[in-house]
C-alpha cells in the first residue's frame, strides 16, 4: 500500500521485492509477505505505510535475530522490542532484518559471521558499520528508512560511507527495551534514512518513555519533521577534529559553513581539548561494558549450535568472531585485574571530563559541526594506520560518551564516494538537531543547485 | 607444635534475606516458593537477549524498613552494580547488587551470652537479586536450572566480625530472622530458603586474626552452629600442627557433618564489578526515611530490655519478643495494669496452647482487658488457675469473664467445709485409690485428689484441699 505522506511516496510491496533481489548481502532475514503488505492499516501518520528495515540486534517478534553471530544463529525473540512496537501501531511495515557486524562491534561492515555488506555505491569499499546493512538498505534505495544501533558511531560512520543520513539520539530518548546490549551506557537505537526530515519523523514515531526501560524518557519532538529557520543560530567547528580529518572531508564542512552563513547563523571556531583521549575512553569502557553485557551468551542457550562435550569456553570460542572475541577478553581484563583499575578509573574520568566540556561548550554555541568520519569510504583492504583508526572512531564516539544527539548528513562527493558532516547537539536538544538538520540539508541543496 | 587451644574464634556473617515483596526486583514475576521448576520467569529473569531490568521500589522500601531497625545509616541515593561471573544458576552472568554504595551503612544487633548482652555492629547491608536454583541430579550428572527464584529481591546484611562461636553466631541470624518477620520484612521460612548464611571464620592469637575461610549457603540455624564449629575445630587442628590456613570457600554437608573445600576463593577482581547503567541512580528522599523511622513502634529489642527491667526472666523476655502479635498482647496486658511476670507467663503459656489446640496463627482473638482480668482474678485467688484456664478457651469466643464466672458459680471455693465434705465423700466411697494409698501407695495420692477436685468442680485452693485430705487419709 501507499502511505499519504506528503512528500514521500512508500511502496511496501516494490521494498519487499527489492529486499529479495538484494545482491549486497543486506537482509539476513525477511520479516513480512505480500500479505502483510496488503493487510497495513491506515493509521494516518506521515510514516504510515513506510516500509523499513531493522538492524538484525532489535527484536522482531518471531523473526530470528542473530545480531550478526553464529552465536545467536537460530535464536528467534518472543517479543517485539519497544521501537518495532511503536513503529507497528504506526503503520509502518517492517520489511526485514538487516546485516551488521557481529553483535554490533565495529565499523567496517566486513565482520558479520554472515558475510560482509556491499556499499552500494562501490563494491570495492567499506560500508561501514556496525549498521552496515541498515545504511546500504536506504543507500540501495529498497527502504526510505531504517533502525539501526549506535554505540560509537554505529549508524553515522555507515551513512556517512553510504551517502545517506543517520540520527543518533540523546541517550534514554529512544527505549533500548528489544536491541541486544552491546555496552548499557553507550548504546541508543540509531536511525538511517534517505534525509534528515524522515529521519526526524521516525524519531518522533520511536522516541519517548517505555515504562520497560527505567533510563527512558519524553522529549518533545514534532511529528511532522519540519525544518527551522537557520538564522541566528550558533555554530561553532571543531577544530580538532578539522586538524584531523583529510581535506574533503574539511571541504565538505567548509560547504555546510557556507550554507549556514548565507542562511544568517553564525559560525565560529571551537576547541574541545578532552576530545583527544576519547577514544581510548570508548575502548576501555565499550569493551568492559561489552563483557558484562555478552556473558549470557554461553552458547548453550538462544538457538546456538553446540556440539555434544564442547563447554561454555570452547563455545564462546567458536561461535563468537574475532573482534568479538578480543574486546571480550579485553574488556574482562580491564575489570577483572587490579592492576588494570587505574586505566578503567581513567576512563570513566575522562567520559566525565568530556560531557561536561561538551555542557560548556553548549553554553557558547547551539550546535557543534565537523566531519563524521575522516574521509570518504576507504576501499577494502587498504592499509590504514592505527592513529588514524583512533582518530577516526573519536569524532563519533565523542557523541556517545557524552550522551548527546548527532546528525549526519551527506554532503558532496570525493572520488565518486560520498562525503559528510556531523551536527551535534547539547543532551536533549534532539528537536533542534534534527529540525537544524533538516535547514541545513535544504540549504546545501541550494547551494549544489 | 602450636598450641592452638587457646585461639579465640573470629566470625563475620552475610546473610541473604528474602524480602516479601509480590514480585521480583527487577521484572513482575510473581516472588513465590513451590511454584511448579520455571512457572515463574520471564524474559527479563531469565536473561533474554535485549531484555532490560525494571525496579521494584517496594523491594528497596522492605529493605530500607530493615536496614534502618537495625539503627543502620540510609544512602541519600540508590546505585546498582554488576558483579560478574559464570555459573549456570545466573542468567545474564551478572547480579545486579551494590557495591560501591550500600543501601545502608553501619547499625547493629545484640546478641545474648553468658555475660549479658553483647553488640554485634554491622558494616553494610545491600539490596541485590537472587539467582536461580539447581537440582543436582547425582545420578545422570545432569544440573537441572530453575529460574523462579531468579530475582527475587534480597537484602545482604554484613557484619564486622564480632561473632565469638557458632552458638552466637546462630543467635545473630535467628534474632536477625524474627526482627524481619516483626517488621513484615520477611516471612522467615527457613525451609523455604528466606534466609541463608555464609560464615566468615578466622582463628586468633594474641587478637591476631589467621586468614579466614567461607562457609557459603546455610539454610538452617543447626547448620550455622555445626559448620562454625566445625571449621573452627578445622583450622584448630591445622594450627596445630604446625600448618597453614588456605583462604577457600567451604561448603557444608549437612548428612556428612562436614566442611569441603569449593573453591579457592576469588580475589576482589574475580567478580569483575561494574556499574549497572540500566537502573539510573534513585533519589531516597530524607522524609522516606523518616516515614519508615516513625512507623517503627517500640522494636523487639527495647521491648527485651523493657521486660527485664520489669522483673521477666531474660529467656522468657527474649520468647515473648519474637513474635509481634505475642508481644503486641503483651504490652496491652500490662498496659492496663497486670503484672508483667505473670502476663508474660500466661501469653506464652496459656494462651499460646489454646492458640496452637485451636490451629490458630497470627493475634490472639482474646481481648487484653479480658486477659487483664482473668490474671487478675487469678492472682487475687478469686478464682483458681485450672478455672482460669478453662475460662480463657471459652473466652477466645467472646463474653465477659467475670460474667461467666457469677453465672456458673466458679469463685474459688475457700470454705472449708466444702472441702471437708467432699473429702469425706470421696474417702467413704473408697476404691482401689484409697485402698492403695491406705496400704502405703504414696502415689495414689493424686487420683484421689483428683476425684475430690472434680466433685468441687475444680474450684477449690488446690493447697488447701492437698492438706485436708492429707490430714482425713492419715487418720
Amino acid at each position: 500500500m501507499n502511505g499519504k505522506n506528503d512528500t514521500y511516496k512508500f511502496d511496501a510491496a516494490a521494498a519487499l521485492k527489492a529486499a529479495r533481489e538484494d545482491e549486497n548481502n543486506i537482509f539476513l532475514s525477511l520479516c513480512c509477505d505480500e500479505a502483510v503488505v496488503e493487510n497495513a492499516a491506515d493509521h494516518g501518520g506521515p510514516l504510515c505505510g513506510a516500509p523499513v528495515a531493522v538492524k538484525d540486534n532489535i527484536a522482531v517478534k518471531g523473526c530470528k535475530m542473530t545480531c550478526g553471530s553464529k552465536m545467536l544463529e537460530s535464536f528467534v525473540p518472543c517479543e517485539d522490542a519497544f521501537v518495532v512496537e511503536k513503529m507497528r501501531r504506526a503503520g509502518m511495515v517492517i520489511i526485514g532484518k538487516t546485516n551488521l557486524d557481529e553483535f554490533a562491534m565495529g565499523s567496517s561492515g566486513l565482520l558479520s559471521a554472515f558475510g560482509a555488506v556491499k556499499n552500494p555505491h562501490s563494491p570495492d569499499r567499506y560500508a561501514g558499520g556496525s549498521s552496515s546493512g541498515s545504511a546500504a538498505a536506504v543507500a540501495s534505495g529498497i527502504v526510505p528508512v531504517a533502525l539501526g544501533s549506535d554505540t560509537g558511531g554505529s549508524v553515522r560512520v555507515p551513512a556517512a560511507y553510504c551517502g545517506v543520513a543517520a540520527y543518533k539520539p540523546t541517550w534514554g530518548a529512544v527505549s533500548r527495551r528489544g536491541m541486544v546490549a552491546h555496552a548499557s551506557s553507550l548504546d541508543t537505537v540509531g536511525i538511517i534514512g534517505a534525509d534528515a526530515k524522515l529521519c526526524a519523523q521516525l524519531m518522533a514515531v520511536i522516541s519517548g518513555r517505555d515504562e520497560g526501560d527505567d533510563t527512558s524518557f519524553d522529549l518533545d519532538i514534532p511529528v511532522s519533521g519540519n525544518g527551522r529557520d537557520l538564522a541566528g543560530l550558533c555554530v561553532g567547528v571543531w577544530t580538532e577534529q578539522m586538524d584531523a580529518a583529510l581535506p574533503e572531508a574539511r571541504a565538505a564542512v567548509e560547504t555546510v559553513c557556507s550554507a549556514l552563513r548565507l542562511s544568517g547563523a553564525s559560525v565560529i571556531d571551537i576547541s574541545c581539548p578532552a576530545y583527544d583521549l576519547a577514544a581510548q575512553a570508548y575502548i576501555a569502557l565499550s569493551a568492559s561494558e561489552a563483557a558484562s553485557c555478552l556473558g549470557r551468551f554461553d552458547g548453550l542457550r538462544y538457538g546456538a549450535d553446540a556440539n555434544d562435550g564442547e563447554g561454555v569456553e570452547q563455545l564462546r570460542g567458536r561461535l563468537f568472531g574475532p573482534e568479538v572475541r578480543a574486546r571480550l577478553v579485553l574488556g574482562s581484563a580491564l575489570l577483572g585485574f587490579e592492576e588494570y583499575a587505574p586505566i578503567i578509573d581513567g576512563a570513566r574520568r575522562r567520559r566525565t571530563q568530556i560531557k561536561a566540556e561538551m555542557e560548556r561548550l553548549f553554553c557558547d554555541v547551539d550546535l557543534v559541526i565537523g566531519p563524521t568520519v575522516i574521509g570518504c569510504a576507504p576501499r577494502i583492504g587498504e592499509k590504514r594506520s592505527a592513529r588514524r583508526e583512533r582518530l577516526a572512531d573519536a569524532f563519533a564516539a565523542v557523541a556517545n560518551l557524552a550522551g548527546i544527539p548527532a546528525l549526519t548528513l551527506p554532503c558532496g562527493s570525493s572520488e565518486v564516494m560520498p562525503l559528510a558532516v556531523q551536527i551535534m547537539g547539547a543532551h536533549g536538544a534532539d528537536e533542534l538537531v534534527l529540525s537544524a538538520g533538516i535547514g541545513i540539508e535544504k540549504a546545501i541543496r541550494g547551494i549544489n543547485g | 607444635m602450636n598450641n592452638a587451644a587457646d585461639m579465640t574464634v573470629m566470625i563475620g556473617l552475610e546473610i541473604h534475606i528474602e524480602l516479601k515483596t509480590d514480585s521480583k526486583l527487577f521484572c513482575t514475576c510473581p516472588s513465590c516458593f513451590g511454584a511448579p521448576a520455571n512457572s515463574l520467569s520471564c524474559p527479563v529473569c531469565a536473561g533474554h537477549p535485549g531484555t532490560l531490568p525494571r525496579l521494584n521500589r517496594a523491594a528497596v522500601l522492605q529493605g530500607l524498613r530493615l536496614g534502618l531497625a537495625l539503627g543502620g545509616k540510609a544512602d541519600d541515593t540508590l546505585i546498582f552494580d554488576r558483579k560478574s561471573y559464570f555459573y549456570p544458576d545466573l542468567p545474564k552472568a551478572y547480579q545486579i547488587t551494590q557495591r560501591r554504595r550500600p543501601i545502608i551503612r553501619g547499625g547493629e544487633l545484640a546478641v545474648s551470652t553468658a555475660e549479658g548482652f553483647k553488640t554485634v555492629r554491622i558494616r553494610e547491608a545491600h539490596i541485590e537479586e537472587d539467582a536461580g536454583k539447581l537440582q543436582h541430579d547425582r545420578g545422570s550428572g545432569v544440573s537441572l536450572v530453575d529460574l523462579n527464584r531468579s530475582g527475587v529481591p534480597l537484602l545482604e546484611v554484613v557484619t564486622e566480625p564480632d561473632l565469638a562461636c557458632g552458638e552466637e553466631a546462630a543467635q545473630f541470624a535467628r534474632r536477625l530472622r524474627d526482627l524481619a518477620v516483626w517488621l513484615g520484612v520477611s516471612d522467615g521460612k527457613m525451609q523455604e530458603g528466606s534466609l541463608r548464611a555464609d560464615v566468615n571464620l578466622s582463628l586468633c592469637r594474641d587478637g591476631v586474626p589467621g586468614e579466614r575461610t567461607e562457609i557459603k549457603n546455610l539454610g538452617s540455624f543447626r547448620d550455622i552452629v555445626r559448620a562454625a564449629d566445625a571449621e573452627a575445630e578445622r583450622q584448630r587442628a591445622i594450627y596445630a600442627a604446625g600448618g597453614r590456613v588456605e583462604r577457600c570457600t567451604l561448603r557444608w554437608d549437612g548428612q556428612m557433618q562436614t566442611v569441603t573445600v569449593m573453591r579457592e576463593k576469588e580475589g576482589e577482581g574475580g567478580y569483575r564489578y561494574s556499574p549497572e547503567p540500566d537502573i539510573p541512580p534513585v533519589a531516597l528522599a530524607g522524609c522516606i526515611v523518616d516515614d519508615i523511622l516513625c512507623g517503627f513502634g517500640e522494636l523487639p529489642h527495647d521491648k527485651e530490655l523493657r521486660y527485664i527491667s520489669m522483673g521477666v526472666a531474660p529467656e522468657k523476655a527474649e520468647l515473648a519478643c519474637r513474635d509481634r502479635a505475642q508481644a503486641e498482647l503483651c504490652d496491652a496486658v500490662i498496659a492496663l495494669g497486670a503484672p508483667a511476670v505473670q502476663t508474660i507467663n500466661w501469653v506464652l503459656g496459656e494462651v499460646a496452647a489454646v492458640m496452637r489446640r485451636r490451629g490458630l496463627e497470627g493475634a490472639a482473638p482474646v481481648p487484653p482487658r479480658t486477659l487483664a482480668r482473668l490474671i487478675e482474678l487469678t492472682e487475687k485467688g478469686a478464682i483458681t488457675r485450672a478455672t482460669a484456664k478453662e475460662l480463657l478457651d471459652e473466652l477466645f469466643d467472646g463474653g465477659d469473664a467475670d460474667e461467666l464466672i457469677a453465672q456458673r458459680g466458679l469463685v474459688r471455693v475457700d470454705d472449708g467445709a466444702a472441702v471437708h465434705a467432699a473429702v469425706d465423700a470421696v474417702i467413704c466411697e473408697g476404691g482401689k485409690a484409697v485402698d492403695d494409698y491406705l496400704a502405703g501407695k504414696d502415689k495414689a495420692f493424686a487420683a484421689i485428689m483428683g476425684a475430690v477436685m472434680r466433685r468441687l468442680k475444680g474450684r477449690a485452693d488446690p493447697q488447701l484441699v492437698t492438706r485436708m485430705l492429707r490430714e482425713a487419709l492419715d487418720k
